[in-house]
């Protein structure tokens, strides 16, 4: 029972961490977004590629990885600055889907065999894991709690929600989506490796935007509210989808039904807190 | 290259197919609806039910497969849009919202069916006619005849009858429609029923050209959704010249670059569809 | 007279007497038999969910089977949905290890997911036994790990000498499912048709869900092959071959294994005729050998329809594992050194042993569509596994 409940909580880690980056990126530019996930794709393999091929030690290819991420995160955003609302989601799942094409198709990720072997932290011994797993989990909820609560962060979400006073009052505004942008694609960089990282193994079908639907489920579960609220959700979500394998004798539910139910959860909750006009995720 | 240009044809109708329901629907929602795509899926999926499992004859599996997706479709975009607005949804909230309902759709098929494709044709492919070095089949002489024919009534119906002007009025600013006496709710409804209507009896046509997955449904509303902005300022027919536009564009960079690319290309005309369509002046551009 | 603590602590004492023997009962089964638990993780949602469907199917028959026949053990399993991916199958292999404390594993039908639980299947000390997952590069993974299915590389190598030797094509191009299985056959086909000195004009990849092969096929076309290796599923071949007639392309299609399937003659028609293929798994419904007519009419009864190649390799997979448990004791190590033995085992899908790296190999063979029927192409072209 412990192994099985440690690699879940692994899981729900490495989904976290996307889920922070994508409450990030929300709160900042006001919009969800479907490229994290191809982003935290390309941090992983950067970080597979530094340690196997470039004998880059796990702490300095990890750095690596996340730069990579955040570069990534700057470009996209960029790409994404003139669209608003939904044009800005879907041209994003755009991205999200180009991202992982490429990791398809570029010979050096190993196409669609994926990469195996890659350097998990804590060299599979379970204390040092747990240790890495709360580190990661400690860091990344402390990091975008901070950011937050920070006089940027500050300045971001007042951008989000009047441009064009917030120019007027001096705020420069590029540099702030732009760090936005760079931002969560640090932190969806960070999910991403740890996510390969837990289970050895990455392939490009790991990467697609579709699999943004738990992170995104967190976040809107969240209702906007703080990082803690959207790691709670989400740990909540995964343990879930894992904890209904327990539930009755057809294996299948843990599949589609979860999803469904999942689905349909999130769909009610962002209309009930649209309808009672609470603090809104998405921005006007 | 009159191959490509052949296979450009074939399958710009069956994008045309795809679009032409989106379209109408989208003219008056002005709302990107990702369940579209699994409409169509679903309405193949009901009439190989009907058809297969239940050995119901042809007449009978596509009428009822039809219009009981219809009701679906209608109750989506006769009733769950327009209640989502009124309760102060924007639209990337109901984008999201059918996004969902896509998954939902996707996930029951895939409970029901356990991912089988399906394919309801039976006809030899030689023996339809032959253009530009490829054969075309009765099934997709069909398919084109049928978006020909759909987009041209639209656009009659759009541009020169009073009905076609209320629908036009409405998607362009609905209070306004209001004002002006124009029955706002009866607008909608007939929209939603001629879309879905639209949506059904595309997708029960294609399990007879091609096999259908359950997972299509997101890249058959992406394409619809690229096919209805490229079109966008021709009205609900432009959407069937968008498809073709975009057939023959992914026909002809494919040949030169790689099929395999091919979701690539798709996903990049909708970037750049989107970003021509809704690009804002930016910050930086001021002064 | 017992007083009223007193009738309690004797209805205390006799419940959990009870409780104790019913839980004695169980893991021991029925009419005193050991109770011994199997773990499948197999694809059951997902792209490939008819092979897991097809899977439980035949796990389930073998153990019907076996508990019907065996004195000493109670066989049971516990399957798991990795749904194709590779996080989930090492969750799912992880839970049944450590929480349903099985002794052997089947699975996965992919070889992603296969390739991913191979670190967990070491640390566990767990044999795990697999259907149909064909990568060559699970050969020697790991001492715990076998499968049932001949890796790629013999029917990827059979049809490139085929193509050569027999058919006489200098020139084939090559379409490929964007995967493992794809890429894989892709990869060995390569390299032995070139090695044997012909020439592959044009190789592409399609997507998973691909349905319209047009842009795929005007490229062929255009660079003359005499033939098309098709390294994909039996839907999408039949999709090809279809279009492929549309577009006026005459060319041998050359196919794999996966082809077999009424299906796939469904989808292309006439377009299907001369297709070839190989046979490489061994498992021939037309086979009067006493193994696979035992399994063929347990299954018809059971399930009331004829069985497919999946369920009859995944049958074979659960009674090699009851074989070694019934040998060697419910002992994770007994059960792994009883399979690194196994020799000449005669099953559903024709007779198999393992070799060091938990490969079998099987004698392949090549079919063909004919007049709308699957069938060997004749004796005479037998021509052993490379």
């Amino acid at each position: 029972m412990v192994g099985f409940t440690a690699y879940v909580m692994q899981m729900a880690v490495g989904g976290a961490l996307i889920a922070l980056a994508l409450s990030v990126y929300i709160d900042g530019i006001g919009y969800t977004v479907f490229h994290l996930i191809g982003i935290s794709g390309f941090a992983a393999y950067a970080y597979t590629l530094l340690t196997l091929s470039g004998n880059w030690s796990v702490s300095a290819a990890l750095a690596g990885g996340i730069l990579v991420g955040a570069i990534a995160g700057w470009l996209c955003s960029e790409c994404l600055r003139p669209l608003r609302g939904d044009g800005l989601t879907l041209a994003s799942f755009g991205i999200g889907v180009g991202l992982f094409e490429l990791l398809r198709f570029i010979p050096l990720t190993g196409g669609v065999f994926g990469i195996a072997g890659v350097p998990q932290f804590g060299v599979g011994e379970p204390i040092p894991t747990l240790i890495v797993t709360v580190v990661f989990l400690i860091v990344g909820a402390v990091v975008a709690t901070f950011w937050r609560r920070s006089l940027g962060g500050a300045i971001v979400r007042s951008i989000r929600q009047d441009e064009w006073a917030a120019l007027s009052i001096g705020a420069r505004v590029e540099g702030h989506q732009r760090f936005t942008g760079a931002f969560a694609g640090a932190l969806a960089a960070a999910g991403g490796i740890y996510s390969g990282a837990t289970t050895g193994f990455i392939e490009p079908r790991d990467f697609q935007p579709t699999n943004l639907l738990i992170p995104l489920a967190a976040t809107i579960l969240a209702c906007g509210k703080t990082p803690l609220g959207v790691l709670g959700s989400l740990f909540a979500i995964v343990f879930f989808f894992q904890a209904v394998r327990f539930i009755g004798q057809d294996p299948t539910t843990a599949g589609p039904v979860s999803e469904i139910i999942v689905a349909v959860l999130v769909a009610a909750i962002l209309v009930i807190v649209r309808v009672r006009k609470q603090v809104m995720p998405h921005g006007q | 290259m009159s191959d490509v240009l052949g296979a450009a044809i074939i399958s710009g109708s069956i994008y045309a197919l795809i679009s032409l329901g989106f379209a109408l629907g989208f003219r008056v929602s002005g709302v990107f609806n990702l369940a579209y795509g699994g409409l169509l899926v679903a309405a193949g999926y009901a009439n190989y039910a009907f058809a297969v499992l239940l050995g119901l004859p042809t007449w009978l599996s596509i009428p009822i497969s039809i219009l009981l997706i219809s009701g679906i479709g209608f109750a989506i975009e006769g009733y769950g849009v327009p209640f989502a607005k009124k309760v102060g949804l924007t639209s990337l909230d109901i984008m999201v919202l059918t996004w969902l309902l896509l998954v939902v759709m996707q996930d029951l098929v895939i409970i029901i069916f356990s991912s089988t494709s399906i394919y309801m044709g039976s006809q030899d492919v030689t023996t339809g006619l032959t253009f530009l070095g490829t054969h075309i089949t009765s099934i997709q002489f069909a398919i084109m005849g049928l978006t020909f024919a759909g987009a041209s009534v639209l656009f009659v119906i759009s541009r020169f009858t009073a009905s076609g002007r209320e629908v036009t009025a409405v998607g362009d600013n609905v209070a306004l429609a209001t004002i002006c006496g124009i029955n706002v709710k009866r607008v909608i409804a007939l929209n939603a029923v001629a879309a879905s209507l639209l949506a059904a009896g595309a997708g029960v046509l294609l399990t007879y050209e091609d096999r259908l997955e359950p997972t299509l449904g997101m890249r058959f509303s992406i394409i619809a959704i690229v096919a209805t902005l490229v079109g966008i300022r021709l009205g609900p027919g432009g959407a069937v010249l968008g498809a073709y536009a975009f057939g023959l564009l992914e026909s002809v960079v494919l040949y030169l670059v790689d099929p395999g690319l091919r979701d690539s290309v798709v996903y990049f005309c909708l970037l750049a569809a989107v970003t021509v369509t809704y690009r804002r002046k930016l910050i930086s551009d001021v002064g | 007279m017992l007083g009223r603590s007193g009738r309690r602590h004797t209805l205390t004492v006799a419940v959990t007497f009870m409780c104790v023997f019913t839980l004695i009962g169980c893991r021991l089964g029925s009419k005193g038999k050991t109770s011994v638990n199997f773990g499948a993780v197999l694809c059951l949602t997902g792209d490939v969910s008819s092979w897991g469907d097809d899977s439980s199917k035949g796990i389930a028959l073998a153990l019907d089977m076996a508990n019907r026949s065996s004195n000493k053990y109670e066989f049971q399993v516990a399957f798991e949905d990795s749904k194709g991916n590779s996080a989930q199958a090492v969750a799912a292999l992880k839970k049944v290890v450590s929480i349903n404390g099985v002794v052997a594993v089947i699975g996965d039908n992919i070889s992603g997911p296969t390739i991913a639980m191979i670190p967990t299947l070491n640390a566990a000390k767990t044999t795990m036994i697999s259907p149909s997952a064909s990568s060559p590069k699970l050969s020697g993974m790991s001492r715990y790990f076998f499968r049932v299915y001949p890796s790629d590389s013999a029917e990827g190598a059979f049809m490139a000498g085929t193509a050569v030797s027999r058919l006489h094509l200098r020139r084939v191009a090559i379409l490929f499912i964007n995967n493992d299985f794809g890429a894989g056959l892709r990869d060995v086909f390569t390299t032995t048709f070139t090695h044997e000195g012909g020439v592959i004009p044009l190789t592409m990849g399609y997507n998973e869900n691909e349905t319209d092969f047009r842009p795929f096929l005007t490229r062929v076309k255009a660079v003359h092959p005499d033939g098309v290796y098709l390294a994909g599923y039996y839907q999408d071949g039949g999709s090809i071959m279809k279009q492929a007639r549309e577009l006026g392309l005459s060319v041998q299609f050359l196919g794999s294994t996966t082809d077999e399937d009424p299906r796939l003659l469904q989808i292309a028609g006439n377009s299907a005729e001369g297709f070839l293929y190989p046979f490489s798994t061994g498992y021939d419904a037309t086979s009067s050998d006493p193994a696979v007519v035992k399994f063929k009419q347990a299954y018809t009864a059971k399930f009331g329809k004829d069985p497919g190649l999946v369920t009859a390799l995944a049958y074979d997979c659960t009674n090699l594992l009851i074989a070694a448990v019934e040998t060697s004791g419910p002992d994770r190590e007994a059960i792994r050194n009883y399979l690194a033995n196994v020799k000449d085992y005669d099953g559903a899908t024709g007779q198999m042993s393992f070799d060091a790296n938990g490969d079998v190999h099987k004698v392949v063979r090549l079919k063909t569509v004919r007049n709308g029927q699957f069938v060997f192409t004749g004796e005479s072209d037998t021509l052993g596994s490379r």
